[in-house]
């Protein structure tokens, strides 16, 4: 593999412990793409739930002792972009990150509360994968496809914190009233975005563990949108998203779901590396696009 | 005079201050005092972690644990015992269980709950990195967190400190259990042992222990053997 990018890599427990699929499939699209990612050591949770108290500093401590953990190996390999895939650990990070850009006292406090580790000098950047991609360009991408997925009609889902909120500056990853990443990549992979209405609507989030009844009724809207504009799967790019949305699916008559993928799973089908796709979704799309099951 | 000064050191037991040679451990200090201990003495070797001992120093804000029968006294140190940490024991069923962290976490949900504030490190007698254990569980790293943690003595001062309310020492057994079991070859002597118990080698000896009288026993143990 030629590396053209090198950049240190925060997985976040969720993915690491339940989907374990989102993170090979990107190992395997990754090495296709010369993208080097360089596992922070010892990262901490993110927090999960950024803090909307502004003087919680408390919350933030998992971020930023993964952070200095980052800052350590960033030197050491010569970058200070740090690349997540799950879109609650991007937009914990995303925010803790800015604000101990923005305010020096913030940063002062916390810095003095961990004395057991050299303080965090906030010179990293947080970088969804996505826009990773982006950077990298997706032409590039496209000159890389080896299954290109034509035909397949993809239903791009951004959910809600890869694109809200807009203060502070930079957390969206892209224009939150009208993100096009996402359809760029499905275009890229030689696949057909779906416009539908509730792309970036919330699927629920953690009312799944109070009040699923919250999460059916939102995800059965979602699927359902997505299944009018003739989706034959929803992309996900969140492993929350992706457990809600599936849950969704449950409640649905078998007719009435849509599978849900995550989209480093299409990209990696479709620069022809093990997807780790489910056998029958894999198939599935597969037979749609008329080609043969790699192997 | 001087010299016989601080051959002393005063402490203070629950707020009584009392002054006591300060050569002993705070175990032997508080009998020194003249209190006797009924519960929250254990082993007296440092390995049962019985004698949880909280403390500050005179003009120092920090808050130190120490197992009492280990560390030695400190003038002007005030101490109190913490022999019992307030904590459910959950039973689990290892057979039914695999080793991964979300069988952890369905045991004992509150290390989600975690702040990595590592005040828990710092509370640990043992010098145990107790947050980094706790991270390790959530990162499905149970292989670190079985070797971070091989030296805990339950203890539980790491679970009073907690501002999420982690039970820390028994998630780390739990983590241990399974790596023990589903993780590392099972050793050969522990199965031939385990063996021998079920062929009942050992059902005479515990047989004649427990009809024995409580003033025989206690002269057994006194004449015991402790180190060949």
């Amino acid at each position: 593999m030629v590396i053209m990018v090198e950049v240190l890599y925060y997985p976040g427990c969720s993915l690491r412990n339940t989907y374990p699929e989102f993170e090979k499939s990107t190992y395997a699209a990754c090495e296709k793409l010369g993208i080097n990612l360089v596992e922070i050591p010892e990262w901490n949770c993110c927090g999960v739930v950024p803090s909307l108290a502004a003087d919680n500093v408390m919350r933030h401590l998992g971020a930023v002792r993964s952070f200095i953990k980052a800052q350590e190996k960033g030197k050491e390999i010569g970058t200070n972009v740090v690349v997540t895939l799950c879109s609650m650990c991007y937009n914990v990070l995303k925010r803790v990150n800015l604000i101990l850009k923005e305010q020096v006292d913030t940063l002062k406090n916390v810095n003095d509360f961990i004395d057991d580790q050299p303080d965090y000098v906030p010179e990293l950047e947080i970088v969804h994968f996505l826009n990773l991609l982006k950077n990298v360009g997706f032409d590039k991408v496209k000159e890389r496809i080896v299954t290109p997925l034509r035909g397949l009609k993809v239903a791009p889902y951004y959910g809600c914190a890869l694109l809200r909120p807009d203060r502070p500056e930079g957390v969206p990853i892209d224009d939150p009233e009208n993100p096009t990443v996402i359809e760029d990549l499905i275009r890229s992979i030689g696949a057909e975005p779906v416009e539908f209405p509730f792309r970036t609507e919330c699927c629920g989030n953690y009312h799944i563990v109070f009040e699923p009844s919250i999460v059916e009724m939102r995800t059965k809207k979602i699927i359902g949108s997505a299944r009018l504009g003739k989706a034959d799967v929803i992309l996900s790019p969140c492993p929350l998203c992706t457990y809600n949305l599936q849950h969704g699916n449950e409640t649905l008559d078998r007719s009435e779901q849509v599978p849900v993928v995550f989209f480093t799973q299409l990209l990696a089908l479709s620069l022809g590396v093990k997807s780790h796709l489910s056998t029958e979704i894999e198939n599935q799309i597969l037979k749609k696009i008329g080609g043969e099951k790699f192997v | 005079m001087s010299e016989k000064k601080k051959t002393m050191a005063t402490i203070y037991i629950m707020g009584k201050a009392y002054k006591v040679p300060s050569t002993l451990t705070i175990m032997e200090s508080i009998e020194y005092a003249g209190y006797r201990f009924i519960r929250g003495c254990g082993c007296r070797g440092g390995f049962c972690g019985a004698c949880t001992t909280f403390y500050r120093i005179k003009s120092d804000y920090k808050l130190y644990v120490d197992l009492a029968c280990q560390k030695r006294v400190e003038d002007e140190m005030y101490i109190v015992q913490l022999p019992f940490i307030p904590a459910e024991k959950p039973k689990w069923d290892l057979d039914k269980m695999k080793p991964t962290t979300d069988e952890v976490i369905r045991v004992f949900p509150e290390i989600t709950r975690c702040l990595s504030c590592n005040v828990c490190t710092e509370a640990c007698p043992q010098d145990i990195e107790v947050m980094r254990a706790i991270q390790a569980i959530r990162r499905g790293d149970l292989e670190d967190a079985v070797n971070l943690t091989f030296d805990c003595v339950a203890c539980g001062a790491c679970s009073i400190r907690c501002p999420a309310e982690i039970t820390h020492y028994q998630a780390f057994q739990l983590a241990r259990g399974l790596y023990g079991k589903y993780r590392t070859i099972p050793s050969k002597h522990l199965l031939k042992r385990i063996e021998e118990i079920k062929e009942g080698k050992f059902d005479d000896e515990i047989a004649r222990l427990v009809n024995t009288s409580t003033e025989k026993l206690e002269e057994e143990y006194k004449k015991r053997e402790v180190e060949k």
